[in-house]
């Protein structure tokens, strides 16, 4: 493991929780208490964690999980983040005031003839103007809230997305637009010009220099000798399989 | 004359965690163990090599959250408190433990090193343990950097202006602990997202760290990969991890700390003594946890009650050993590297604080012998601080690094997956409303301007990373969703109450009580 924080030992009435859920954990605990109740400890260095036997009546069962948060804002969005070289999550909301106006425009039964669409666009290296993307692909989602993960085609490029209604005749209507994410490669860079600079303190000179490759060895191979353990070391994400079992909605 | 440098960098970091509104809370530990087992025993051994004239270089960044909780007096007074009765613990476990001699070493370690913690934090640094590494920063032995205001993770933020303000209020935060501006920071999680370096510029940060891949994978291909740092586009310097030395101390298998000599984490009297006996020092629920006192060691791989007593003796000879065997690793890392680069290559070698001395017991004790060691018994490398090695080496590659962090697989997984991706379209709808309070409000005055401010520490206080990666690895998650959600609500109260001018001054000194973290708070950082 790399990071290794705050994985602390649970407590009994965690370990209760995380195995029989709240609910459950405290059936279990009222008889681990009756237990203990009728077998007064013994052993002076037991190991066996053992509840509380005579302070019972102080365990607090409550669990606050915090004051509960809205579910819709009442907006018509759509965001994307950065996973991984291969995957960017999305979230999205549809605002009803949206779907009137689209149904306004296009008649009452727009949305249950088009299909709600995400479309992917890569937009590396460009200022996009809605046609000029390097390559395109469609998802289907089934609810105008929602979330999920989503494969691209290649890494270390720059995608956004559109939400929209695709219809039959194949037309699609903009929605919404994300804002951009740019994925890392995940491998070693195929650009070797080499670029030197001297930063003085404060920043107050600047001076670059660009610099031929002296040494014998390419900078390739140089790289592959300094970090050939770094494959073995770095489990990198590309390609990983989803890593939630929640379907879209 | 030295063939390659050392730059060792602990990280130093809590969430946020004061609750005056009880008593007793659970999670406060978290900082009380850091105080007793990380922080107090290194500035021990920080103390004692410059009382012995030994020359030491490391780089610690302090987050400004854990800052905040080191110069709280209410936190001060706690865990005085909290020390106090591991005192009064440890004096019982003398008579306790008087015809039981093979836990007497141990216990006498106890009585002895706690009562120094107590005097080295209340009367040698007047509570305030930042007056140590103040007078180390200033002695030139250590140099304290920065990191982002609440550990947010940058590269989940998605508006530039909230990473701003993350950077902008923890430099300005350190220039009221410190006196003086930071040189460097500690991203996040070690998380970076290119482009991010420009914002360090804006705020006159010269360097950051990287994980080994956020270098390695950088465009173009660095010539020296991690051994020499390399400037962004921005001019800002990245300096790449060391795999090789990381490894050695962090792996759980073959890493150091899994010696059988050192001490068992997981076998505490918290669970272990009589529950009568052990019950005034646990937390008013009365549930067992651990307490700190632990008489086990490691011993093998055997169930917890196959562990044999630990000695602490044994323990400090494993710990010297180690940092011998560190030594000689790294010696033989850079001559090879010198021969190979023709120039004088440097080991970053960064890891979480608390892994020496809270999960590693020895791990102080470790970094003493190899203090130590370095300065008597060798003359490869030189232990050096970011700034001295960047105004001896001005001249180094430009690259754009790649994404990276330090978590599992490299990326931003461990803080996006389906247990904690629920908080990011809350986290944005507040950094939105807060970008649009502040644009309406440039000039705010009196409670409004105070209103300002508050929802900008509770957005701060959302943003944590811990709340994402504790949701992840699934431990004390209800607290982490309690703060996630809490924050937002209050957030979004505030918010309300700015946009309709109706500020329910109650609820605003209420939050200012209990949220007090950044008390020079600008939300101006926002504009």
């Amino acid at each position: 493991m790399k990071k290794r924080k705050k994985v602390r030992k649970l407590t009994p009435w965690q370990k209760l929780v995380s195995k029989y859920g709240v609910k459950g954990a405290k059936e279990r605990y009222k008889k681990i208490i009756l237990k203990a109740k009728s077998e007064p400890e013994t052993a002076k260095d037991s190991l066996q964690p053992t509840p509380p036997a005579d302070k019972e009546e102080k365990v607090s069962l409550f669990i606050d999980r915090g004051v509960p948060l809205k579910e819709r804002y009442g907006e018509t969005k759509i965001a994307l983040l950065p996973r991984d070289p291969r995957w960017i999550y999305a979230y999205w909301e549809i605002a009803e005031a949206k779907k009137e106006e689209v149904r306004r425009k296009r008649g009452e039964e727009i949305f249950s003839r088009g299909s709600l669409t995400l479309r992917f666009y890569d937009v590396t290296d460009i200022v996009f103007n809605g046609r000029n993307a390097h390559k395109q692909f469609d998802v289907k989602v089934y609810s105008e809230i929602g979330n999920w993960y989503f494969q691209v085609p290649e890494s270390g490029r720059t995608y956004l997305s559109d939400i929209g209604l695709l219809t039959a005749g194949g037309e699609f209507i903009t929605l919404a637009r994300s804002n951009p994410v740019s994925l890392p490669q995940g491998k070693i860079s195929e650009i070797a010009d080499e670029k030197w600079m001297i930063v003085k303190e404060e920043f107050e000179e600047l001076i670059k220099e660009m610099q031929l490759d002296k040494s014998g060895l390419s900078t390739k191979e140089a790289m592959k000798i300094l970090s050939r353990r770094l494959e073995e070391i770095l489990p990198l994400g590309a390609g990983s399989p989803i890593p939630t079992s929640r379907k879209p909605k | 004359m030295e063939k390659g440098y050392l730059c060792l960098l602990l990280h130093a970091h809590l969430p946020f965690v004061r609750h005056p509104e009880h008593e007793d809370f659970l999670e406060e530990d978290w900082l009380y163990e850091s105080l007793t087992e990380t922080y107090i025993p290194l500035i021990r051994v920080f103390d004692g090599l410059i009382d012995d004239g030994v020359d030491f270089r490391l780089t610690i960044s302090i987050s400004p959250t854990l800052a905040a909780m080191f110069s709280d007096p209410l936190l001060q007074s706690r865990y005085l408190r909290h020390l106090s009765r591991l005192i009064e613990l440890t004096d019982k476990e003398q008579i306790r433990l008087k015809k039981q001699p093979q836990f007497r070493e141990a216990a006498q370690m106890y009585e002895k090193k706690l009562k120094e913690t107590r005097f080295i934090f209340q009367e040698k640094y007047n509570g305030n343990i930042l007056n140590a590494f103040r007078k180390f920063q200033d002695l030139g032995k250590i140099e304290v950097i920065t990191c982002c205001a609440t550990h947010g993770f940058l590269p989940l933020m998605v508006y530039r202006r909230a990473v701003r303000a993350q950077v902008r209020i923890a430099v300005r935060d350190y220039l009221f602990k410190f006196g003086h501006r930071p040189k460097g920071i500690w991203l996040s999680e070690c998380a970076y997202n290119p482009g991010d370096d420009e914002i360090l510029k804006e705020e006159n940060l010269r360097f950051f760290f990287l994980d080994t891949h956020g270098i390695i994978y950088g465009t173009p291909r660095p010539r020296y990969a991690v051994f020499a740092p390399v400037y962004c586009p921005s001019g800002v310097v990245a300096f790449g991890r060391d795999v090789e030395s990381s490894l050695q101390v962090w792996s759980a298998e073959t890493g150091y700390p899994g010696d059988f000599r050192y001490r068992e984490f997981y076998r505490d009297v918290g669970y272990d003594l009589d529950y009568n006996y052990i019950h005034p020092y646990l937390h008013s629920d009365g549930i067992r946890r651990n307490v700190g006192i632990k008489y086990y060691k490691i011993t093998g791989k055997v169930n917890l009650d196959k562990k044999e007593p630990y000695r602490p003796q044994e323990a400090l000879e494993a710990a010297a050993e180690h940092a011998g065997n560190f030594i000689f690793n790294r010696e033989k890392q850079v001559e090879y590297l010198y021969n190979f680069m023709g120039r004088k290559p440097i080991i970053v070698a960064p890891y979480d604080a608390e892994l020496f001395g809270h999960w590693w017991y020895e791990g102080p004790d470790f970094l003493n012998f190899l203090f130590r060691k370095i300065h008597y018994d060798q003359t490869t490398l030189r232990p050096v601080t970011p700034s001295e090695y960047l105004n001896e080496n001005p001249k180094n590659q430009v690259i754009t690094p790649s994404m990276s962090s330090w978590g599992d697989k490299g990326y931003n997984e461990v803080w996006l997956n389906g247990n904690n991706d629920w908080i990011y379209r809350h986290l944005h709808k507040v950094t939105e409303r807060m970008l649009e309070i502040a644009e309406e409000n440039p000039q705010a005055k009196e409670v409004k301007r105070r209103a300002l401010n508050q929802a900008a520490r509770e957005l701060l206080l959302a943003q944590a990373s811990d709340w994402a990666f504790i949701m992840t690895t699934g431990r004390m998650v209800e607290y982490a969703e309690k703060r996630t959600r809490n924050h937002i609500h209050q957030f979004n109260r505030l918010y309300e109450q700015i946009k309709n001018n109706r500020i329910d001054e109650n609820f605003l000194n209420d939050l200012e009580y209990r949220d007090n973290v950044f008390p020079e708070m600008d939300y101006r950082a926002y504009l």
